[in-house]
């Protein structure tokens, strides 16, 4: 019994879900050592307790020089600030730098603690108890309390506002009434007293801590919300290390301050001021951070491939490659011919010319999951390139000849269109490319009512599987276009967010990702590599690979 | 000491045709305008038969592993695109679309910039005032912006490309035509029709457009650079003509990310510079040969 | 002439006008479910009929044009479906940075071309005067944008002379306004060496001669005056020709301007902001245009304003 109780322990561990203090106490209530644990654990606890050593979440900080304005620009602009609608990846990016929440990614993807001082999971799993750290102010000079933490969570989880995270909380008490407009508030989400805060789960949930990690969840106050209505976008107020000074309507920038009222304001951030570009295309980026300019680049150097090429030939060290959660596939409206039938999907599958990927910085894995995810599976047979296949596939189904209409949406360069294009034309469709508009706010209804199929992108912000699941390719998930949904597939997803062992729940997910092969409800590409770029005066630059950059560690020397 | 540039001299330089014709030579400018329009003009016929590939075919060995292929480096002769496309081909094909739009729309606009225009000034009265009135209004209007917007709306294609650079380019055209049509009503032989009891319409067709003639071809050709420019800044954006059709000004707004493969910008930005220069001096050298002067209006 | 003012004015207004209605024809042409799209995607479908209600978007069209009408003599656009800011201030914010362009432009074709016009008209047939023609023929063809990419590369980073793109510095906005300026200059120094050549050969410029007045108040008083009046001809309707160029030079130099505006609006569906572009665009073109009228009155007795 106690070992199960050790191994349950450890696994929390593991995951991050525990900090060392919390750990010590539960190993000290078992009666067993810490240090017992870590000869149980094994690399476990030794690689998780290096983490933990840092009394600042996130990763690794060092000393660095206070001061002097850190920029970065973006080749989009950006749509908002505010949490659950941030979608495009300017905004997503900026919210860590205004906006704290329970949790912090700790730049490998793991959830840790930040503005809570504890957190305590029942022995059954389905209530998770934060203690709030005290003292900790919004930029308006109010203390945090749990209540805040109530309304921010109620409203990223309201169809009023309608995030895309709005499945994320589901197996808190409560939750379905209220997406339903049925009730005004969360029961499940309790205050306690004014530094605690409680969820109470229908089923065990071990994602909360990660979901609390995420940018949509990151506290905000009520009084500022409703005080600035369409306002709050840009005018950020959180808890974050910077405060929003100005920012220009047109979109070409803004400027925050150091907040010294950081949580780890003693310590952190180090810049007095961040220049945050919009607008800027990715040549320009690369050229102004190669000219000493600007310190980094936003998003993806990727997207411009002669750049990376560039790069590469030179060993430039400013510049990295980061494994990434970026996915990358075709979306198939599956409730019309053709790609209601089943053995059509999976020919367009066969027709896509895979390694050709990889000249548009695409890591042709076939997958859906990406590589470094909880539940990918490398010996899951993907579909290979095999032109001859789909052809016969086609005739089966008799699906040949058949014309498509293919978006290239939101000024795309139309590259990777173009690849499927010829892939497709080589088995025998007849494909046309459009342009068109769809993803500001992912207007993916409208793109299923005009197109057979259209690419996608999508960054995951929580690192788990599960994220795909609930927002992806559930049946009537929040993203999912596609028309298309699998009870199986549903079932084990609800299933798999309970489970406590991590081996079991990544064996669950493969077996999902298998279903959703099979099934091919998608033209399944791969992860993007993601490149970026920093200028040579920018120290300890962390891009942590669910899209957000650690700023608020950042120097320039 | 030399003086101010005498008459003589000046008569020498604007009338290049006189001298041409004096010494029995053919005038550089006409000659060289015809040369490159021209070339642009067999490339756009038989683009299939000169280039070596399919332009919108991607190569299994279009790219070298680290990119595309760069002129003269493999069997490409002038390099490959991002997708393995040669590019060459690609180049070829682009005359289509450039010599297609500097036909088409050039066209289009010429006629209803006829009808305005003979309409308006030989009519003269009420007509006259509304259709000037109008073409005047556009004229002014920011005719490359209203074009964006309609092309947002009805989606980039072809024919809105067609339409679009229709709208932006029949104004001018139709002052021009304006303008002269004033000065050829009052002529004694449209009087003399007239007095014969000649209808109107007669007059306009077998008297008036005849007349036209010479300035319309001139003002064809002047604008059909203006309209290959035109085009290519909408594909530049991205409105032009859809992927993967070639366009220059397109694989230049393709390949603005792509600034370390410069052939990939620098090859259409030449091909649309060339074909613009010679309907310039073909249309120049027409003017010089033929008259009338095209009153000047930007193009 | 106030009277002549005022009416061109009116006819500015009905002009301004007909152009909203152009804007309501083709957003209410559009394939898209407005309120949906403000609401966002992913909203209940009462949220999303609360926006069509506050919207009025159930009313019939006649109506919807009638409000649409009177918002935009108010000079209320309404909301951009991006960033839900007002589109209003928006433009305003982006409106004088094109205006700052489109100045350092202007005046950079009307010294250039003029200048040149002039040089090339005092020595025919000169050395400048065959370059001039063969760099005019080659600059009116040059795509504005391929220039723009070229200079940006070679000035802004080979010799990081100007920086590189933005609008962030004085020096930034050099090399935008001389690529959009720039064929311009070639078209006015052609049209100047004709108009001045035409002068030079007149009457009365031999008559001046003949009384013994130096060259350089011949070609700067008289030449110059007479030149002047083709070029503001040409200018009053260029600036529309003109807004177009800045769409693709502020793309291509990231100059947070009316024209990105527009092509980012258009990249990214943002219809109420695109409009608005459209009809301040306009607005815009058409005042110029009317100050350009005015100013040629002024200089050349011989045109009326009409």
């Amino acid at each position: 019994m106690k070992d199960e109780e050790v191994r349950r322990v450890l696994e929390a561990v593991e995951q991050g879900h525990l900090d060392r203090r919390t750990f010590v106490q539960r190993a000290a209530a078992l009666g067993v050592g810490a240090s017992t644990f870590g000869a149980l654990a094994g690399t476990a606890v030794a690689s998780s307790g290096a983490v933990l050593a840092s009394p600042i979440p996130g990763p690794p900080y060092k000393r660095g020089k206070r001061g002097g304005v850190g920029s970065v620009a973006w080749p989009d602009k950006t749509v908002t600030y505010d949490p659950p609608l941030a979608y495009d990846l300017g905004g997503y990016y900026g919210l860590a730098n205004f906006f704290r929440g329970l949790m912090a990614f700790d730049g490998k993807s793991n959830p840790q603690l930040d503005l809570a001082s504890s957190m305590d999971i029942s022995g059954d799993g389905k209530r998770y108890r934060f203690k709030l750290k005290k003292g900790v102010t919004f930029h308006n000079g109010r203390e945090v309390t749990a209540s805040d933490f109530k309304y921010t969570f109620e409203r990223s989880s309201s169809k009023q506002i309608g995030s895309w995270v709005q499945g994320f909380l589901t197996s808190v008490q409560g939750h379905a009434a209220f997406a339903a407009g049925k009730t005004k508030q969360i029961p499940g989400i309790k205050v306690i007293d004014k530094y605690t805060l409680e969820l109470r789960l229908t089923k065990p949930d071990v994602t909360i801590p990660g979901v609390l990690a995420t940018p949509p969840f990151f506290v905000l106050p009520q009084e500022e919300v409703k005080k600035q209505g369409k306002n709050f976008t840009f005018n950020p107020v959180g808890t974050g290390p910077f405060k929003m000074e100005k920012w220009d309507k047109g979109g070409s920038r803004y400027t925050a301050v150091r907040n010294p009222d950081y949580v780890y304001g003693k310590t952190l951030p180090y810049f007095d001021e961040l220049d945050w570009q919009w607008n800027v295309p990715e040549t320009l980026e690369y050229l102004r951070v190669k000219s000493g300019k600007l310190d980094a680049t936003g998003g993806n150097l990727g997207s411009a491939p002669s750049i990376v090429a560039q790069l590469r030939a030179s060993k430039n060290p400013d510049y990295k490659e980061w494994p990434s959660f970026s996915i990358q596939w075709f979306e198939l409206n599956t409730t019309q011919a053709p790609f209601d039938d089943v053995r059509v999907r999976r020919a367009v599958n066969y027709a896509v010319n895979k390694p050709r990927l990889q000249s548009l910085f695409i890591q042709p894995t076939g997958h859906f999951f990406p590589p470094n995810l909880l539940g990918y599976n490398p010996a899951l047979k993907t579909y290979g390139y095999d032109p001859e296949k789909a052809k016969s596939l086609l005739k089966q189904a008799g699906a040949t000849g058949v014309e498509l209409t293919i978006p290239i949406l939101d000024g795309g360069t139309g590259r990777i269109e173009q690849l499927l294009q010829q892939d497709l034309q080589q088995v025998g469709f007849k494909v046309k490319l459009v342009k068109d508009q769809a993803s500001v706010y992912d207007l993916g209804s409208k793109l299923a009512t005009k197109y057979p199929l259209w690419y996608k992108g999508w960054g995951m912000g929580l690192p788990d599987p599960s994220e795909l699941v609930s927002s992806l390719i559930g049946t009537g998930a929040p993203s999912n276009y596609s028309g298309w949904g699998n009870k199986a597939i549903d079932k084990l997803g609800g299933q798999a967010t309970a489970i406590t062992n991590r081996g079991k729940r990544g064996s669950t997910y493969a077996a999902i990702e298998k279903i959703l092969l099979a099934e091919a409800p998608f033209i399944f590409l791969g992860v993007s590599t993601w490149v970026t770029m920093h200028s040579k005066r920018l120290q300890n630059f962390v891009w942590e690979p669910v899209l957000y950059e650690h700023w608020d560690r950042s120097w320039a020397s | 000491m030399s003086t101010a540039a005498s008459p003589a001299d000046v008569e020498e330089f604007l009338d290049g045709a006189a001298r041409a014709r004096r010494t029995g030579r053919v005038d550089p400018v006409l000659l060289s305008g015809c040369v490159i329009v021209g070339f642009f003009i067999v490339c756009a016929i038989f683009a299939p038969w000169i280039a070596p590939h399919d332009p919108d075919f991607q190569q299994a060995d279009g790219l070298n592993g680290i990119g595309p292929w760069a002129p003269f480096d493999s069997s490409y002769l002038l390099g490959t695109d991002e997708l393995g496309r040669d590019y060459l081909s690609r180049l070829i094909y682009g005359a289509r679309v450039a010599i297609f739009i500097a036909i088409v729309p050039n066209a289009i606009a010429m006629v209803i910039a006829t009808l305005v225009g003979v309409s308006a000034g030989y009519f003269r009265g009420r007509v006259d005032t509304i259709l000037m009135r109008i073409t005047e209004t556009v004229m002014v209007l920011p005719a490359f912006l209203l074009a964006l917007a309609l092309i947002s709306v009805a989606g980039s294609g072809l024919w809105v490309v067609v339409i679009a650079l229709v709208l932006v380019s029949w104004t001018y055209a139709a002052r021009v035509v304006y303008g002269e049509v004033l000065r050829i009503r009052e002529a004694t032989f449209i009087e003399a029709a007239r007095a014969l009891g000649a209808s109107s319409w007669r007059i306009i067709f077998r008297h008036v457009i005849p007349q036209l003639r010479g300035l319309l071809v001139t003002y064809f050709t002047l604008n059909a650079a203006f309209m290959v420019l035109t085009e290519a800044g909408l594909g530049f954006l991205g409105f032009g003509i859809q992927p993967p059709t070639p366009s220059w000004g397109a694989m230049i707004g393709a390949s603005r990310d792509l600034l370390f493969w410069p052939w990939l910008i620098i090859l259409p930005g030449v091909c649309l510079a060339l074909l613009g220069m010679g309907f310039y001096l073909l249309g120049e050298g027409l003017q010089r040969r033929f008259g009338p002067r095209v009153p000047t209006a930007r193009l | 002439m106030l009277r002549v003012i005022l009416r061109r004015l009116g006819w500015v207004l009905v002009t301004l006008a007909a152009v909203a209605t152009f804007t309501f024809f083709l957003t209410f042409l559009l394939p898209q479910d407005v309120a949906r799209t403000i609401a966002g995607d992913k909203v209940s479908e009462a949220e999303v009929e609360r926006v069509r209600q506050e919207l009025g978007l159930n009313d019939s069209p006649a109506i919807q044009y009638v409000r649409y009408m009177g918002r935009v003599a108010r000079l209320d656009f309404g909301y951009s479906f991006v960033n839900r800011q007002p589109v209003g201030e928006i433009i305003a914010e982006r409106l004088p940075r094109t205006i700052s362009l489109a100045a350092v432009a202007i005046i950079f074709q009307l010294v250039v071309g003029i200048g040149l016009g002039l040089a090339t008209a005092a020595r025919a047939n000169g050395v400048l005067d065959r370059t001039t023609l063969s760099w005019a023929v080659l600059m009116i063809s040059l795509p504005t944008f391929w220039l723009g990419l070229i200079l940006l590369y070679v000035f802004a980073f080979e010799l990081g002379w100007f920086p590189l793109g933005g609008a962030d510095s004085f020096s930034a906005i050099v090399l935008p306004a001389i690529t959009l300026g720039i064929a311009g200059a070639a078209w006015y120094s052609r049209v100047v060496r004709q108009a001045a050549s035409e002068t030079l050969a007149s009457d009365f410029v031999k008559e001046l001669r003949a009384k013994g007045l130096p060259r350089r108040t011949i070609l700067f008083k008289h030449v110059l005056r007479a030149s002047l009046s083709p070029v503001l001809t040409m200018m009053a309707i260029d600036f529309g020709f003109f807004l177009g160029g800045a769409v693709l030079v502020e793309t291509v130099y990231a100059w947070p301007g009316l024209g990105l505006t527009s092509y980012q609006a258009i990249e990214t569906g943002d219809t109420p902001l695109l409009m608005a572009c459209v009809i301040v665009g306009s607005a815009f073109v058409l005042i110029l245009n009317l100050a350009a009228d005015l100013v040629r009155t002024v200089i050349d007795p011989r045109v009326r304003l009409g």
